[in-house]
C-alpha cells in the first residue's frame, strides 16, 4: 500500500494536483505564483478530492534561472501553510535539488517529485532521513530544464523501465521505504511525441515492474502535437491518455484538472471492478 | 576532384517515416540536388566513425513504427540516403579528408538555439553563427567554413560542422590544384530558415 510519512493512500487510482508557484509555467502562466493564490489553489484541489498536492517553484522548460534560494523562497512557506491547513493531504514538492528537498521535508512535505532523473542523488538519502517518499522519473538522460533534440532510443520503453527501476532500487538502498517510491516514465522529457505515445500504449510494461507508476500527462506537448492544439485545448486528449494508462494499471496521475481527472479515474476504476458504482438502481428498482 | 556540391540539413523530419512537416524544406533540397545530376555523388554526414558506410535508414529510434534495423545509419547519412537513394555514403568526424569524387551531398545543419522554443532554448549567438554559415555558403567560401569555431558550434548544438568542414577542405583543395591559379566557387543559398529554432540551410556550389 502506498504511504508517505505515515499517510496511507487508498488502493484506487489517485490524483496528484499541480500547484505551481512559478510565474512562467506553460499552462497556468503564473496564475498561482502569488502565495495567496497558491494556497487558494491547494484548498480548491483538496476540496475537489486530490490525494496529493505537488508544489513546484521552477518550471520544467528552459527559461529564467531560478537559484536554490529563490526556489526555496517560493515553496517552503507554501508547504508550511498547507501542512497546517491540511494535515492529512500528501504534500509533494516538484524539485530536482537535494537542498530544496531537505527544506521542504523539514517544513512538512511527504514526497519529493524529482522529474529529472535524480541529478542530485543525495536527494534519496535526504528523503529517507525524513521517512519521506520519492518519484523516480525518466528524463532521457538530459540535464534539468533542457529540451530533447533528435533524441533516439533503440526501445524507449525498455530504456524507461531500466532507468526508473534502477533509480527506485537506489532510492530503497538509500533508505527510502519501498512503499514510498513511485516511478514516472516522464512523458515529453527527453522524448518526442512518438516516444511518449509508445510509453502510453505500453504502460503495462512499466506497471509489470511492480513499482507504482505515476503518470504526468496533463496538457503536455505530446497531446498538443497529436491533436495540433494549444495547452488550454488539451483537456480531452489528456483525459483520453489518462484513461488508457489507468486501465493498464498506472496508479497516480499528476493533473491540472483535478475534478475531470478524478471522474475519469473513478470511471476506469469502476470498469476494472476496483470500486462500486456510487448509485446502482438502474433496472434494479 | 569535386566539381559540384549541394548542402542540405539533417532533421529526422526528412526521413520518410517521420515526414510531412517540412515540405518546403524537402522541395528546396530536391531543387538544390539537381546540380548533382549526372555526377558520381558521395553523401557526407556526421558519424561516430569516419569512412564509407553501409546500412539502412531506420526511423524507429525516433519513434516510428516497425522493426529496428540491424545496421542503422547515423542520422545525417540516413537523411542523405533518403534524399538521394543511389549515392554512396561517407561518415565524417572532426578532421576527415574526403575521397576523390565528382559531387558531394553535404548533410548537416546549424544551431539548435535560435528561439526560446528551440531545442536548446535561445542563445543570442545562434543567429549570428547561422548567418556566418549562410554567408559562407552563399559566397562559395570554403575558408569561412573552416574558420568556424568548433567550441562555439558545440555550445550552440550545431550538427553540421564536421560535414561542412570536410566538404570545405575538399573544395579548398580543388581551388589550388598543384599550385595552379585558384578557381573559385559560385555559391547559391536556396533556403535558410529556422522554423523550429534549428538552423536549416540549403545551398549549392558550382565552379565559378
Amino acid at each position: 500500500m502506498l504511504q508517505f510519512r505515515g499517510k496511507l493512500l487508498p488502493e484506487t487510482s489517485l490524483v496528484m494536483a499541480i500547484v505551481n508557484r512559478t510565474p512562467d509555467s506553460f499552462f497556468d502562466r503564473g496564475a498561482t505564483f502569488g502565495l495567496g493564490a497558491a494556497l487558494d489553489r491547494v484548498d480548491e484541489v483538496v476540496a475537489a478530492g486530490a490525494h496529493i498536492v505537488d508544489i513546484g517553484g521552477v518550471k520544467a522548460a528552459p527559461g529564467a534561472e531560478v537559484s536554490a534560494a529563490e526556489e526555496a523562497d517560493r515553496v517552503v512557506e507554501v508547504v508550511e501553510r498547507v501542512r497546517a491547513a491540511h494535515p492529512l493531504v500528501v504534500i509533494s514538492v516538484d524539485t530536482y535539488r537535494a537542498s530544496v528537498a531537505e527544506l521542504v521535508l523539514a517544513a512538512g512535505a511527504d514526497l519529493v517529485n524529482d522529474a529529472w532523473e535524480a541529478p542530485e542523488p543525495e536527494t534519496f538519502a535526504v528523503a529517507a532521513s525524513f521517512g519521506a517518499g520519492v518519484v523516480c522519473t525518466h528524463a532521457g538522460h538530459l540535464p534539468p530544464r533542457t529540451r530533447p533534440h533528435r533524441v533516439s532510443y533503440l526501445d524507449v520503453v525498455a530504456d524507461v523501465v531500466t532507468t526508473v527501476t534502477g533509480l527506485a532500487e537506489r532510492a530503497v538502498a538509500a533508505g527510502v521505504a519501498r512503499e514510498s517510491v513511485l516511478v514516472d516514465p516522464g512523458h515529453d522529457f527527453g522524448k518526442n511525441t512518438r516516444h511518449s505515445l509508445q510509453l502510453t500504449a505500453r504502460t503495462s510494461d512499466l506497471v509489470a515492474t511492480g513499482w507504482p507508476v505515476l503518470m504526468a500527462l496533463s496538457r503536455k506537448d505530446f497531446v498538443g502535437e497529436v491533436l495540433d492544439l494549444l495547452p488550454d485545448e488539451r483537456l480531452e486528449g489528456t483525459l483520453a491518455a489518462t484513461a488508457v494508462c489507468a486501465w493498464q494499471g498506472a496508479r497516480v496521475f499528476r493533473a491540472h484538472d483535478v475534478g475531470a481527472t478524478l471522474r475519469v479515474l473513478r470511471m476506469v476504476d469502476a470498469i476494472k471492478g476496483l470500486t462500486e458504482p456510487v448509485v446502482n438502481v438502474r433496472g434494479l428498482a | 576532384m569535386v566539381r559540384v556540391l549541394a548542402f542540405v540539413p539533417s532533421p529526422p523530419l526528412l526521413l520518410d517515416a517521420l515526414g510531412g512537416a517540412v515540405t518546403a524544406l524537402r522541395s528546396a533540397c530536391q531543387q538544390a540536388m539537381s546540380v548533382l545530376d549526372g555526377c558520381d555523388v558521395l553523401v557526407v554526414g556526421a558519424s561516430p566513425r569516419q569512412g564509407r558506410m553501409t546500412g539502412s535508414v531506420d526511423a524507429t529510434p525516433y519513434g516510428a513504427a516497425g522493426r529496428p534495423a540491424d545496421n542503422p545509419l547515423p542520422l545525417a547519412l540516413a537523411v542523405g540516403r533518403t534524399l538521394l537513394p543511389g549515392a554512396s555514403l561517407y561518415g565524417v568526424t572532426a578532421t576527415s579528408q574526403l575521397p576523390e569524387v565528382d559531387g558531394l551531398l553535404v548533410v548537416g545543419d546549424g544551431t539548435a538555439r535560435r528561439t526560446e522554443k528551440a531545442p536548446g532554448h535561445l542563445d543570442e549567438r545562434a543567429a549570428g553563427f547561422d548567418a556566418v554559415v549562410e554567408n559562407a555558403l552563399a559566397a562559395g567560401d570554403p575558408a569561412a567554413l573552416l574558420a568556424l569555431d568548433p567550441a562555439l558550434a558545440e555550445a550552440l548544438l550545431v550538427g553540421g560542422l564536421d560535414a561542412w568542414q570536410a566538404a570545405a577542405r575538399a573544395a579548398q583543395a580543388e581551388v589550388r590544384p598543384g599550385g595552379a591559379a585558384p578557381r573559385g566557387w559560385t555559391g547559391a543559398v536556396h533556403l535558410a530558415e529556422a522554423p523550429y529554432g534549428v538552423g536549416y540551410v540549403v545551398a549549392t556550389w558550382i565552379p565559378a
